[in-house]
This record gives C-alpha cells, structure tokens and sequence, in this order.
C-alpha cells in the first residue's frame, strides 16, 4: 500500500508543473504508428537507403547525361531592381531608409568562432577540495547558475564543466553563496587558503581591492588571458594599473539588459516590422519602439484584457534610458586610469530625465512592482510577457531564460486564449543616432582570487580548465536561451551573440550608488532632479586611492 | 470548447460537459492511464471513470486549470486500478518507478510534506523538473522521455538518478524520515 501512497504524494504537485512535463500524447502515438508503418521500416532500414541512395545516384547521372546534350546558356543579369527585390531580407542591410548608406561598423560584422586550443594543463590528482565563494551584491544576479541544495550547476552544461575540471586535476569542487561579510570573516579568520577563488560582483568587488584582499589573476602561472576563453577586453576595463583582479571568462554567463517581445503579438500588430534587420541596421531606437509601443492602444485581446505596448518593473523606468545614453559615473581615460566623468554628464542626464518622462507618458507603458513570493518565485502580480497581451517587456538575459523554462512562458487562462507565448529578444534601443553600440553592460559576476591563496598553481589550472570547458557552457546558454535552438531561433541567436561580443561593464556604478539613486528618481510625483555628482566624486577619489595604496606591487 | 465554457456546461448540469471534455482531454487522459496501466481496456475504463469523478466533483469545484485537473484525476483512478490488477498486470517499469519512489519519498504523507515537495520543484531546474515528473508523474518509459528531450536513455537515468538522490536529502535535511 505505502508504493501506492508514494507515487499519490506526487498528485499536489503544482498544475503548472504536470502541464509543463506532460509528454505530447497525440504526437507520440502519431510517432509510434509511423514506426509501426511497414513503409516507414524498410526506408528506415539499410535496404531503404540503399534504394534511395541508387534513386539518386541515377538521378545525378540522368541529369549529367542531359547537361552534355544541352548547350550551355549564360545565366540572364538581373537589373539592380531586381536585385535588390531578390536580396536575402534577413541579411543586414547597409543602406538606410532615406537611401543612405548606413556606417558600417565593427559591432555588427559577424566574427567567427576562434579556435580553441586546449591548455596545456597534464592531469593531475591534487586531492584537494575547493571553496569556491560565490558572494553578491543582488542574489538574483547569480542565482541563475547555481542550485542551492546541490551546490552544483543548475544546467547540465555547468555541471559537466566543473565534472571534467574535478576529473582533470582530481579535486572536489564546490561552491558556497555568502553575503560580503560572511567572506571577510572566512578570509580574516580561517586559515591561508580557507576560500580558493571567488566570484563576486563588482561591489563587493572594489570593497575586497579596497582592503587589499585581492590578488591578480596575471600572477597566476597556467592562467593564459589572451586565451578566446577569457573576455581580455572587458578585463581591461576593470583593470587596475595593469592588474587584473577581476576576470571574466566562458564559465560565467552573460547577465545584461535586453527587451523581450511577443513574436505573435509583433506580427500582428507590425506585420512589415523585421526586428533583426532593425536591430542590424542600427534603428532600433526609441522613436522605434515608441512607434511599434503605439501599435497596442485601443486594442484588447479576446477576453476583454487590454494590449501593453512596454511592461517594465517599477522603479527600473530610468534605468532603460541611462543604460542607451551610456552615462556612467567613472571610465578610464587615455592612461589606463579611472577617472571621474559624471560631471561632464550632468546635461546628459538631465536630458535622459526629460526624455523619460516624456516617454513613460505613454498609455501603453505599465510599471508593476517586483513581488517575490517565500518560495522565491515571482507572484502573478507582473505584468509580463506570459500573458499574452504584453508587446514588449524589459529584462535581464537570466530572466528571458528562466521565464522561457520555467512554464514556457504559461499565460494564466484567467486572462488569455493563448497559452504559450513566443519570446523574441531585441537590445536596449540606441539612445539616439549618435551612438555606435547597443548598450550591453553585463551585471553579473566576475572570478577573483583572494590575497592569501597557498597553492597558486593549482589555483590557475582550476580557473583555466573552467574557462575552457565553459566554452560549451556559453553554447549551451545561448542555444538554450530561447527555450530553442540556435537554428529554430537563428536571428535571436545572432543578436545575442552581438550583444555578448560587445558586452562593458559598470565598474563603478553601483558602488557609488547610480542604480540606486536612479531608482529614487520615481519616487518623487515631477521626477525632480538633485545632483549628486559632488558626493560620488568624494567617494569615488577616497576608495580608487585606497585601491591604489593597498595594491602597490 | 474554450475551459471555463465546458466548466459552466459541469455547473448548468449539462450532460454536454462530458462529452466536450472527452474530445478536448480525451487523448491526454488516456496517455496517462496508459502510461501507468499498459492495458487499452482498463485505460479506456479509468477515462470514463474520470469523467464520472468530474461529473460528481463539479460544482462545487472550479478547477483553475481543467486538463491538470482531469490528469490528477485519472492518475489515482489509474494506480488504484493498477493495485487491484497487479497479480495479473503488474508490468516492470511501473515496479521501477514505485521501487525508485521509495527511495526518495517517505512512507506517509505527513503536514507539511505537499508544500515542501512544491518548494523542491520551484528551485529544480527546469529539464530536471520536467525529466522527473515525467518519469514518476506521467509514468513515462525512460525511452520516452530521451527522445522527448532529445537525451540518451542513459542519460536520463543518470539524471533521474541524481534527483532522487537531492530529492532525498532536501527531505531528509527537513526532519523527514525516509
């Protein structure tokens, strides 16, 4: 009786849940007397192929056969018309509507996949187990890739990238979420080598270069930064003096901004709208989305609900803008330096404050707040793309991910006829024409190494294995992305690819309070605008000061 | 026929109800029987047990989602069928799956329990999710469920096997006694 009972407990499982994991009966049977076809059985076995592989063989002969008989007729030349009438529409047209040519530009050619040498790191059997401390400014950032119980990778990707690094070098790897505190504490007080590596957001990140904890990652002997698996570029960003202390590689997945849109509901309401060629043709701007945002007024769906031209969580509105204007507190200048740059931007952000509000005018934008319930999932009070009614919506790359996985985008049946949406995905719009790059900045984390590693070398083979074998976890990520493949999905494949090539990274930002202060900014009823510039700059000078003191070689 | 339709004809005692609700979920019920079962007649017979439960169940129930609704349904009829055959049609895998069943959950349903098991699932990834249910919900041969999630069968096992193994110690971790 208990067996019985057993497999009942499973019956309060969520109805979201058993809808999710229901095998497509009607397919299956279709499937299963196809293979029950007699027919189907002999082109299945080798004497159908090797009747279909003699069928075509003849055909190739009958047709070479005919081609000497035939003489040979020069192809006719199309008329530049036609030429251009017959151009692959997918393909990114240079040329712009008002018959210009659009600058060609770096950020948009497609580049090749590098190829990837193995590192030259033997097996070994260090015996040893290593603490990785994953330790984060915003849990859901890094949730994504890691499960709690498990301490291992939530995708099968990550797992086998840390199975076959465990299995190279003979180590047990296993990770450990921490808040900041937490981690100076192991580091301050627990032996040399209690924590092994970290990966860690940029927050606690410039606290830990702050106080000198960090050591770089180029002293490390087997770690080959000018490997495709390391991202060097982004690396220089956050360099300091030379030294890299927080790195960035193929184990770590992408966490950027972007904006989710309905494919069926897109091509309803804009059946001429081609997003990759808008995306590739750089005009994808505001004016653009406003334009398609414009297309859901007045409009309701079948059961009464009204369409969202641009659903985004509440407080999150100014930060659309801010990240396409490309204001940032701090960059580096011409000496590798960073340098505090926000008072030169002081106009920009005015204007990205007007321009926002102007734009969140809209009728067809809706802000709803972000509402998680105990078991950390979100409540159904957001208005997101899984109803069915919601054009376009804001959201990080993890969240496109999870929402596609979790119920497939499952629309309440409260509210929609429809109930598996279409998730396509655009890059935050071009602020204006001026700007050469979609805006990428990823917010996810970064590898570090703590000051007071013991065994450096063993340290380095474990970041580098990690790197290399995460090359098959990025595939996965971003084929998996989508909830398809990269061929079911090849322009949304390509645009995140775009956009992962070219990712930045907001330093200082955070730090210094930006996202923070942006946020406030919708608390007040105008959008009235205080400078903060001042006090940034204090803070900014006295922690870089303290970064350089502490770090000197 | 649109849900919340079919479920009014279940309130306005139309005898439509079930007849709608065999052409819209008459495919899905029966794969589920099926899949516990393996036997056509007893299937069909644990389907139109489902749709007397449903005739009997609504009103007053207004389920929030109809074919999860019905599956539930037709799984308990379906496995409280299987017990009762068992000596004559007891088949191997559906024996695996209560065997491995046993390995992951304790014996008696206990407070509590339902929600922790919702808590499991939430923070499970999703293709694990999907692989387990599929298995120990659904019944679904192992074969099934690789080509489904285009795995190998062995693969599938193995990740079975795994979260069996976190399933257990999530539960045991919370004073369950297995």
């Amino acid at each position: 009786m208990t067996r019985y009972n057993r497999f009942k407990m499973l019956n309060s499982i969520q109805d979201e849940y058993i809808l999710e994991s229901m095998p497509d009966y009607v397919n299956l049977q279709a499937k299963k007397r196809r293979e029950n076809n007699p027919l189907f059985r002999f082109f299945n076995s080798g004497w159908g192929v090797a009747c279909l592989c003699t069928l075509v063989a003849l055909g190739v002969m009958a047709f070479i056969i005919r081609g000497a008989w035939e003489p040979f007729e020069p192809p006719v030349v199309n008329t530049l018309e036609e030429t251009t009438e017959s151009a692959d529409p997918t393909e990114p047209s240079t040329e712009k509507e008002d018959g210009t040519e659009a600058p060609t530009d770096p950020f948009f050619e497609e580049e090749t996949d590098p190829v990837i040498v193995p590192p030259d790191i033997a097996a070994k059997d260090y015996g040893e187990t290593i603490d990785i401390y994953q330790v984060y400014a915003n849990k859901q950032y890094v949730n994504i890739w890691f499960e709690k119980e498990a301490e291992r990778g939530i995708t099968p990707s990550i797992y086998d990238t840390v199975l076959k690094t465990e299995a190279q070098l003979g180590v047990d790897i296993v990770f450990y979420e921490v808040n900041s505190r937490d981690l100076l504490f192991t580091m301050q007080n627990e032996k040399a080598g209690a924590v092994d590596l970290i990966l860690t957001g940029t927050l606690p990140a410039i606290s830990l270069m702050e106080i000198g904890y960090l050591k770089p990652l180029n002293e490390l002997p087997t770690v080959n930064l000018d490997a495709p698996y390391w991202d060097k570029d982004l690396m220089d960003e956050m360099s300091v003096e030379g030294n890299y202390y927080l790195g960035y590689n193929r184990f770590i997945l992408d966490e950027y901004p972007v904006i989710g849109y309905s494919k069926a509901l897109l091509s309803e309401l804009a059946p001429d709208f081609n997003a990759y060629e808008t995306v590739m043709t750089r005009t994808w701007t505001y004016d653009k989305l406003a334009s398609l945002m414009a297309t859901t007024q007045d409009k309701e769906n079948e059961w009464g609900y009204d369409y969202v031209g641009l659903s985004m969580q509440k407080n999150n509105e100014f930060r659309l803008m801010l990240k396409g204007a490309d204001i940032q507190t701090v960059k580096k200048n011409e000496e590798d330096k960073f340098v505090f740059t926000f008072e030169d931007q002081i106009e920009a952000m005015r204007k990205v404050c007007k321009d926002t509000q102007a734009f969140l005018e809209s009728p067809c934008v809706s802000a709803w707040n972000l509402d998680y319930n105990a078991m950390g999932g979100l409540n159904d009070g957001s208005v997101n793309l899984s109803r069915g009614y919601v054009l376009f919506q804001t959201l990080r790359l993890s969240e496109l991910e999870r929402g596609r996985n979790r119920a497939f985008m499952l629309a309440p049946r409260s509210q929609s006829p429809v109930t598996k949406v279409d998730v396509g995905v655009l890059p935050i719009p071009l602020y204006d024409t001026t700007q050469t790059q979609y805006a990428a900045y990823h917010e996810g984390v970064y590898w570090a190494l703590p000051f007071n590693v013991v065994d450096t070398q063993m340290a380095g083979d474990i970041m580098e294995l990690l790197a290399y074998h995460g090359t098959d976890t990025q595939h996965a990520y971003f084929t998996d992305m989508l909830g398809k493949t990269a061929e079911e999905a090849p322009e949304d494949h390509k645009i995140l690819q775009m956009l992962s090539r070219h990712k930045s990274v907001n330093l200082w930002d955070q730090y210094l309070g930006l996202f923070g202060y942006v946020n406030s900014l919708t608390a007040g009823e105008d959008y009235n605008w205080k400078n903060p510039s001042s006090t940034w700059k204090r803070s900014f000078e006295k922690a870089y000061e303290k970064i350089l003191e502490n770090n000197k070689s | 026929m649109e849900d919340n339709d079919i479920i009014e004809l279940y309130w306005s005692r139309n005898e439509r109800a079930i007849s709608e609700t065999s052409v819209k979920y008459g495919g899905a019920c029966h794969g589920v029987a099926m899949s516990i079962l393996r036997n056509r007649e007893d299937a069909e017979e644990c389907v139109n047990d489902t749709w007397v439960r449903a005739w009997n169940t609504i009103p007053p129930e207004r389920p929030n989602i109809f074919k999860a609704f019905l599956c539930r349904i037709t799984r308990n009829l379906s496995i409280d069928r299987y017990r009762q055959n068992q000596r004559r049609a007891a088949h191997v895998d559906m024996e695996l799956i209560l065997d491995e069943l046993a390995e992951c959950l304790p014996e008696e349903e206990t407070t509590g329990l339902r929600d922790t098991l919702n808590s499991f699932f939430v923070g499970l990834d999703p293709l694990e999710r999907k692989l387990f249910l599929g298995r120990y919900w659904h019944a679904c041969p192992v074969k099934t469920l690789a080509e489904m999630y285009q795995l190998t069968p062995n693969n599938v096992s193995v990740r079975l096997h795994r979260t069996r193994e976190r399933l257990r110690s999530y539960l045991t971790e919370r004073g369950y006694q297995l």
